[in-house]
């Protein structure tokens, strides 16, 4: 029976093309089976925002284990009581990485801390490679691993970067502010600490990657078009707002935004706010434990009508499926959620991504160099706040490398016991609105409750 | 201008009775036992978290709770008094290191059982908002304080100046050996003394704390004020405690509403110490008797 041309040549086709895709399986390289994954974790136990931190990042440890591991394999952890200090640091450091032989190291401390840490870390890593994580505030970190990659690639600040959180996040507040809130004149109280320098002052900083600006917190909302009628610094630690809250007052100020971190006093402000002169004037105040929802106990109800960011609620806009979930778990645990304490979970979650996609490639998932490239390629598709889009370590843009391009959260309204509404999506303003993928809000977020003002909700 | 004077003058009332109640008991303990009450700090927190155990924990009424929690500040007192004072009163380095172990022993077992994210708190908000003073509003709660202070520095001037028991507490104060010589029942007076002097830190923290920091670790914050205020007045003696007390209220209030520089208050505040006594090493008034 004679072939047809035709056939002839489709049988030809498809012999070369089950070659070709046999070929192409047979000769893809395999990676070598991961030997094991130590995390380290160093952090104070004894302070419970603190402690939430390492339970956090527990948490994400349990889970992976519990669904198998990393490409099959457990994570084993171990925990380390730095007590917040550089020598018990270094040395928790030295032990975890050189005797345990630590290949991932996740600190929560202060700045001063990683500073140290990277420096011995430069001369461990040659012998004893390793990725070292910290969720934290400190451009420094940052520029150094910019400046000087060869000697610091291990060294990751799992935060936002210092441009998105000083200037993006107060851009989305303040925009927030104005439309949604609806003020005018604003004052601005800034913790007087080393993080909120550029806040104060503005930064410029030059690096390998270019030039990092960072505009004073006045100028921003100079130009979301906003009249800054007050501004002051107070020190951490402080005890007495009501000066402060007084001469905002005095000065006509429709909403006060207080820079503040976890150093600041955020209940004894809050309270002091509630019974002041100023208690009709909408306030936000940046970090600390108004980050939680049990902050409307902790004040005694005094938050009522206060606006912040919360990352504690149980039905937290699900940026990724681990949100909701991971909120719930850490509640179980009696355990309270900051934003960082998001970020410490979702840090494990990234580096499980990293080593699995170096084995994808069929690389060596043990060898740290090619785990740090991953980490510097692949999104955290698993991170609780960012979405997949702004959850990446490698963007060389304003100062990004090696740490994310920030999270801008949605604005809640403390408006009763156990009433925290959405009053502002946070991203709508348009300085940053493209950053965000299209569909972001609809996706994510739900509809949004009208602000009430203080006032208004006393009276119930 | 007027407003700013008005507002000075105001919250020098304010400020200056807030640190009066915060250091009254620790002058009347420097005054008449003649130590530095280093575990003064646990009197501010006993009270506190001791009420919202009988309260939350126990299940009593508020009101109870209040009353049991100064009960247990005054046991804690005595047992101190017992166990540490009359044990090392003629050894003071061991005493100091004792009465700092026992504050921190207090302090850790409080933020074990009730850290910060417990989310203790008090509801003695008495007057919430402000109430109007002439063309001010003033926060109403910490005019409470205040009064509330005043009226505490009252009675105890009037115990010392009006009754017996007050006049052997001056008599020892002014003379340890003398009152001794007289035949003074010492461990009733340093009792009395020591729970007396409990009362003012544990009202002012139930009153403060709706508008002022509550954690574990306020103790040792009010702490520092009141040894600012004692030392500049004269360790042990309650008149110099009172101007103190004022002084310091002045230089916060001039500081922030005058100048309108809130943030340098506690450095001026320390400077003005620092000239006070390189100029008056025993501080405003002489420290021979407790008034």
């Amino acid at each position: 029976m004679a072939i047809s041309r035709t056939v002839l040549a489709a049988i030809i086709v498809v012999v070369v093309v089950v070659i070709g895709v046999a070929a192409y399986f047979l000769t893809l390289p395999t990676a070598p089976p991961l030997r094991s994954v130590k995390i380290a974790l160093l952090y104070d136990p004894t302070i419970p925002v603190l402690k939430a931190q390492g339970e956090a990042a527990k948490v994400a440890i349990e889970e992976i284990n519990a669904g198998g591991g990393v490409l099959g394999v457990k994570i084993e952890y171990k925990e380390w009581n730095t007590m917040r200090k550089v020598d018990v640091a270094l040395a928790a450091y030295r032990e975890a990485v050189v005797d345990w032989g630590a290949q991932y190291v996740i600190l929560e401390g202060v700045s001063e801390e990683m500073l140290a840490l990277m420096e011995e870390g430069a001369k461990l890593y040659p012998k004893y490679p390793h990725v070292l994580m910290y969720v934290g505030m400190a451009g420094e970190v940052t520029i150094k691993v910019i400046n000087e990659y060869d000697k610091y690639k291990f060294a990751f600040r799992m935060f936002d970067a210092d441009y998105d959180a000083n200037v993006l996040r107060p851009a989305s507040i303040f925009w927030d502010a104005k439309n949604v809130l609806g003020v005018s004149k604003i004052a601005i109280l800034i913790e007087d600490a080393a993080w909120t320098l550029g806040a104060r002052q503005g930064l410029r900083v030059e690096t390998k990657h270019g030039v990092i600006e960072q505009k004073p917190l006045r100028d921003i909302a100079k130009e979301i078009g906003l009249e800054v009628v007050y501004e002051a610094a107070f020190p951490v630690g402080e005890k007495n707002f009501i000066p402060y809250l007084e001469t905002a007052y005095a000065k006509g100020a429709e909403y006060i935004f207080v820079m503040s971190s976890w150093y600041t006093d955020c209940v004894t402000l809050v309270k002091q706010w509630s019974a002041s002169i100023a208690r009709d004037i909408y306030l936000e105040p940046y970090g600390g434990p108004n980050h939680w929802t049990i902050f409307w106990d902790l004040t005694g109800g005094a938050a009522l009508g206060m606006i912040s960011g919360v990352f504690d609620i149980e039905d937290y806009p699900p940026v990724s499926p681990y949100t909701q979930s991971f909120v719930k778990k850490m509640h179980q645990r009696g355990l309270r959620v900051d934003m960082s304490a998001h970020y410490y979970y979702s840090a494990v979650y990234h580096i499980k991504e990293a080593i699995e996609y170096v084995a994808k490639l069929g690389k060596d998932p043990n060898n740290i160099d090619e785990v740090i490239k991953a980490l510097e390629t692949v999104p955290c598709s698993s991170h609780t706040l960012l979405p997949k889009e702004r959850a990446v370590l490698g963007s060389k843009e304003r100062g990004r490398f090696h740490s994310y391009p920030g999270c801008i959260p949605p604005h809640f309204q403390f408006q009763g016991k156990d009433k925290i509404v959405l009053v502002g999506y946070g991203i709508e303003n348009p300085y940053f609105r493209e950053q965000y993928p299209e569909n972001f809000l609809k996706q994510y977020f739900g509809a949004l409750m009208p602000p009430k003002k203080p006032a208004e909700l006393r009276k119930g | 201008m007027y407003a700013e004077l008005v507002l000075t003058l105001i919250y020098t009332f304010i400020f200056g009775s807030l640190y009066l109640g915060i250091a009254l008991g620790f002058s009347i303990i420097a005054g008449i036992l003649r130590i530095f009450y280093i575990a003064y700090p646990v009197l501010f927190l006993i009270p506190a978290y001791g009420t919202w155990m009988f309260w939350r924990d126990v299940g009593l009424s508020f009101e109870l709770s209040i009353i049991l929690s100064f009960a247990l500040m005054f046991a804690v007192s005595v047992v101190i008094y017992k166990f540490v004072i009359n044990k090392f009163l003629e050894v003071e380095d061991y005493m100091l290191v004792a009465f700092l172990l026992v504050f921190l022993v207090v302090q850790e077992v409080i933020n074990l059982v009730y850290p910060e994210a417990a989310g203790v708190y008090l509801p003695t908000l008495i007057i919430p908002g402000t109430i109007d003073v002439g063309p001010l509003k003033i926060p109403g709660q910490f005019l409470l304080v205040s009064i509330a202070s005043m009226a505490m520095m009252a009675l105890y001037i009037a115990l010392f100046v009006k009754t017996k028991t007050g006049l052997i507490m001056r008599a020892i104060s002014q003379s340890y050996l003398y009152s001794k010589v007289m035949g003074i029942n010492f461990d009733l007076m340093f009792v009395i003394a020591m729970i007396i002097a409990s009362i003012p830190p544990g009202v002012v923290m139930l009153l403060i704390s709706p508008v002022w920091a509550f954690n574990p670790h306020i103790g040792w914050t009010l702490f520092a004020y009141g040894i600012m205020v004692a030392v500049l007045g004269g360790l042990g003696n309650l008149r110099g405690t009172i101007i103190a007390a004022y002084v310091i209220g002045f230089v916060h209030s001039v500081v922030a509403f005058a100048f309108y520089q809130p943030r340098l208050g506690s450095l001026i505040c320390l400077i003005v110490v620092v000239v006070i006594l390189a100029l008056r090493p025993r501080g405003l008034a002489r420290a021979e008797t407790v008034w």
